[in-house]
């Protein structure tokens, strides 16, 4: 079920009111019975899946937490590394290293006919195995005791609001909530429903209608000049923000509504400084995650200088694997750690020059040159992102200022120009908000004003969403990872 | 005052919610509460209905007659999707090639070609037609559908395992029934309609289930159409699917001692596309398809051809609605005499 979908707007005020009608002893029954089905909607049999994750990784948990021997509860982490890698690579990787595998063998001169695996990618598994691998480590380290009882556990991997896309909670955050009861709280409630509201927005009015120019130069890169591929790629920057953080908006308001807290998963990043800030304000769920479970067992930076850049690298090839079976996620998470690995390198130089510029006397002009370079670090990155293969971004980044021609016709690189309008419209609004944010002043502004004031301002936030609104109920991009 | 509001507001939600669940979920329930625009005796079109833009809004009495006889007992035989079972303004096309030749007439019924996919060969399977006397099929196949259904013609399965299970499966997981319930209910259908209708007056915008349209005159076309006329076809797809209608038209003979006649009903952007895009040009993608069957021996109506000649010489009347993917009573008397010309040479 997707949230910008009629049926969540049916499902989520039944769900809501049942949470809030029926006893607390119940409440996890109904959540957890509540996420199957809102998981099932796309594809039911795929439930298994979660289900064989859910009842591994419990017993993986008993099994570690019940043993004080060292090898044993080694070999409990193992099965569940293993049932759940072994669930992500089958269905996500196993075509993409089959594929690559093939190609290599061929340069050889060598043939040999790998099998395919003809499956959808279930919705969602690269989010769900990763929280529950959490579980499994922090039991493993002793830093939580196993779960008892499995439905509270269950709930854990499925909790619907952000069972698809995150944010990935960690088990020592989310779990004891469902412990706690929760009663109807107007301001908590409140609360949620404007940020679910603020996630539509970016979603259906930003995101949605993004895609349309994004997808019809993206799609065939070949067949548009250097300004549609510009305007593409700083389309697809401020798409793929809205798409994602609007997503994560709204699973963290609708969680709220409940009373469930969900962590940040996003903290304005085209603001940062530097591309280490970004990687502080961008999925942070995630970022956090690969911090905790991969950059620091690796060593992280209290090892030997080439370690730790190696350490650093490693992450970010990885984080781009987990994006997508596909060179160009490779490529682009090894653009960041590239990125981040210079930044530590060269930070003397950087200095040196902004010294010579006369920038470090000015403290906010050097500000904003570093936001404007890193948003176009990240921008370059993002070509590869959404490429469609690696010789298309190079063909994107190759054409980016060749033929700055406007297209003929009534569509601008097939979007209408009133939705160019809107567009752009749109994404002004959306920054100056972010920019009342950074300055702290426009939800406190706003929650200040007179009851008539914040009436007005959320009316015409439903009204920009429907009358502005792309109602075609399209998949969120990280739907695919 | 605004806590107060908004916990109203809050519940009305729920129990909007719970009613559209109700009826969109069951339909008994459902249909008393449906929009008044939604009748058995007009329609508005069904492209109208896609876009709910009041300036495209027809106004068409829908014929209902009774449609009688068995396969067994009928010499000519139609299977189609929605054309055949056009009833717009005029009595559907079997009740009249019934009344023009006095022969008997069997179509089969609309819900069944569309779960066989337009495939005639597994519906006769499963119906237990006998191989009787000589009998002529009309199969008739919209322009924009006829090459996913040709090229499925040999891989269709009409056996469904585990039917009630997946039914079962569909009923409670697959909710369009409820989205439409949700839009078309009569509390919320005049918001809806009122929503759309400012979406497009603001700043242009229509569904995107409608490819095209135009002000003066009012004409809407399906995306699906449109987007079928502007995608390259190849020689090669054109290639396999007249093999496949080739088979098809042998197995019918072998089986069943069926003569198959081939109907692609136009796309209306095939017809009227240079009327609002002068720089369209139509591919020529049903004399493509017919001059390949013309090759392969299997016999066509050529109803593209009929409507290009009454508009080069004519054009007094509409071939097709405004507002409907479909054919006027006038366009499908242009048919119906390609048909009675076929039968009658």
């Amino acid at each position: 079920m997707l949230f910008n979908s009629i049926q969540f707007l049916i499902f989520f005020p039944l769900i809501v009111a049942a949470f809030f009608a029926i006893p607390q002893r119940f409440r996890w029954l109904l959540l957890l019975l509540g996420s199957y089905y809102f998981y099932m909607c796309w594809k039911p049999e795929y439930i298994i899946l979660i289900l064989i994750s859910t009842i591994i990784d419990y017993y993986a948990g008993l099994g570690m937490d019940s043993s004080e021997n060292p090898g044993r509860r080694r070999l409990f982490l193992m099965m569940s590394l293993f049932s759940n890698l072994g669930l992500l690579f089958a269905f996500k990787y196993f075509n993409f290293f089959n594929d690559s595998a093939r190609a290599l063998f061929n340069q050889f001169n060598i043939f040999i006919d790998l099998p395919t695996f003809q499956m959808l990618l279930p919705v969602g598994i690269s989010f769900y195995t990763f929280q529950t691998l959490s579980y499994s480590i922090d039991v493993y380290r002793g830093e939580r005791r196993a779960e008892r009882n499995p439905g509270i556990f269950a709930l854990y991997v499925a909790f619907f609001p952000q069972l698809v896309a995150g944010p990935i909670e960690r088990s020592t955050h989310l779990m004891p909530q469902f412990y706690r009861e929760y009663h109807f709280e107007y301001q908590r409630v409140g609360s949620g429903i404007k940020q679910m509201l603020w996630g539509f927005f970016k979603k259906v009015v930003i995101a949605d209608r993004l895609a349309i120019l994004v997808n019809t130069v993206y799609n065939d890169p070949t067949q548009h000049g250097g300004l549609g591929l510009l305007i593409a790629t700083y389309f697809f920057a401020f798409q793929i923000y809205c798409d994602f953080s609007g997503y994560s908006d709204i699973a963290i308001g609708a969680a709220r509504v409940m009373g469930f807290d969900l962590m940040e998963n996003f903290r304005r990043p085209y603001f940062s400084k530097s591309i280490s800030e970004f990687w502080r304000r961008w999925h942070i769920s995630l970022s956090t995650w690969f911090r905790d479970y991969l950059y620091i067992p690796l060593g992280g930076n209290r090892t030997t200088k080439n370690r730790w850049y190696a350490n650093l690298f490693m992450v970010f090839l990885v984080s781009g694997l987990w994006h997508g079976a596909n060179w160009t996620f490779v490529i682009w998470g090894g653009l960041h750690g590239f990125y981040l690995l210079f930044s530590i390198i060269s930070a003397g130089i950087r200095e040196r020059v902004s010294r010579a510029l006369g920038l470090l006397s000015r403290p906010e002009l050097q500000r904003w040159v570093q936001v404007i370079i890193t948003f176009h670090l990240v921008l370059l990155a993002w070509v590869f992102f959404r490429a469609n293969t690696v010789g298309d971004a190079w063909y994107i980044l190759t054409h980016l200022f060749t033929d700055w021609r406007l297209p003929q016709g009534e569509l601008l690189w097939g979007m209408r120009r009133a939705d160019f309008l809107i567009s752009l419209l749109g994404i002004a609004f959306m920054e100056v908000v972010h920019l009342g944010q950074r300055y702290g002043r426009t939800p406190p502004q706003l929650a200040n004003q007179r009851p008539a004031v914040r009436v007005m301002a959320y009316t015409a936030l439903v009204l920009c969403i429907v009358l502005f609104g792309k109602f075609s109920a399209s998949q969120f991009i990280y739907f695919q990872f | 005052m605004i806590k107060r509001l908004f916990i109203v507001f809050a519940l009305l939600c729920v129990l909007y919610s719970a009613f559209v669940l109700v009826g969109g979920k069951f339909k008994p329930v459902g249909r008393y509460f449906l929009n008044s625009e939604i009748s058995d005796s007009v329609s508005g079109g069904d492209l109208y209905t896609l876009c709910l833009v009041e300036t495209y809004r027809d106004s068409i009495p829908l014929i209902r007659e009774e449609r009688a006889g068995t396969a067994q007992a009928s010499t000519l035989l139609l299977m189609g999707d929605s054309f055949m079972a056009c009833n717009l303004a005029s009595d559907v096309l079997a009740n009249q090639l019934a009344d023009s030749t006095g022969i008997g007439v069997f179509e089969i019924p609309e819900l069944a070609a569309s779960n066989f996919q337009m495939n005639p060969l597994p519906y006769f399977q499963q119906a237990g037609l006998p191989k009787g006397e000589r009998r002529i099929l009309i199969l008739e196949t919209v322009e924009r559908n006829v090459l996913d259904f040709a090229l499925c013609y040999q891989t269709f399965s009409a056996a469904e395992r585990f039917r009630t299970l997946k039914d079962l499966r569909r009923k409670i997981f697959f909710n369009d029934d409820v989205d439409y319930f949700f839009r078309e209910n009569r509390f919320f259908f005049p918001v809806y309609k009122g929503i759309l209708n400012a979406r497009f007056h603001i700043w242009g915008e229509i569904n995107a289930q409608i490819g095209r349209h135009a002000l003066d005159p009012p004409m809407l076309f399906f995306a699906d159409a449109v987007n079928f006329n502007l995608r390259p076809k190849s020689a090669a797809e054109l290639d396999a699917m007249a093999e496949m209608i080739a088979w098809l038209s042998q197995e019918l003979d072998a089986q069943f001692n069926i003569e198959l006649v081939y109907l692609i009903m136009p796309n209306k952007y095939s017809i009227y596309g240079k009327d609002i895009d002068p720089d369209y040009v139509y591919d020529g993608f049903i004399p493509a398809v017919q001059e390949r069957l013309a090759a392969r021996g299997i016999p066509y109506i050529d109803a593209y051809g009929a409507y290009q000649a009454y508009r080069s010489k004519d054009d007094g009347q509409l071939l097709y609605y405004h507002s409907d993917t479909h054919f006027t009573p006038f366009g499908k008397q242009v048919v119906l005499n390609e048909i009675l010309r076929y039968l009658r040479p």
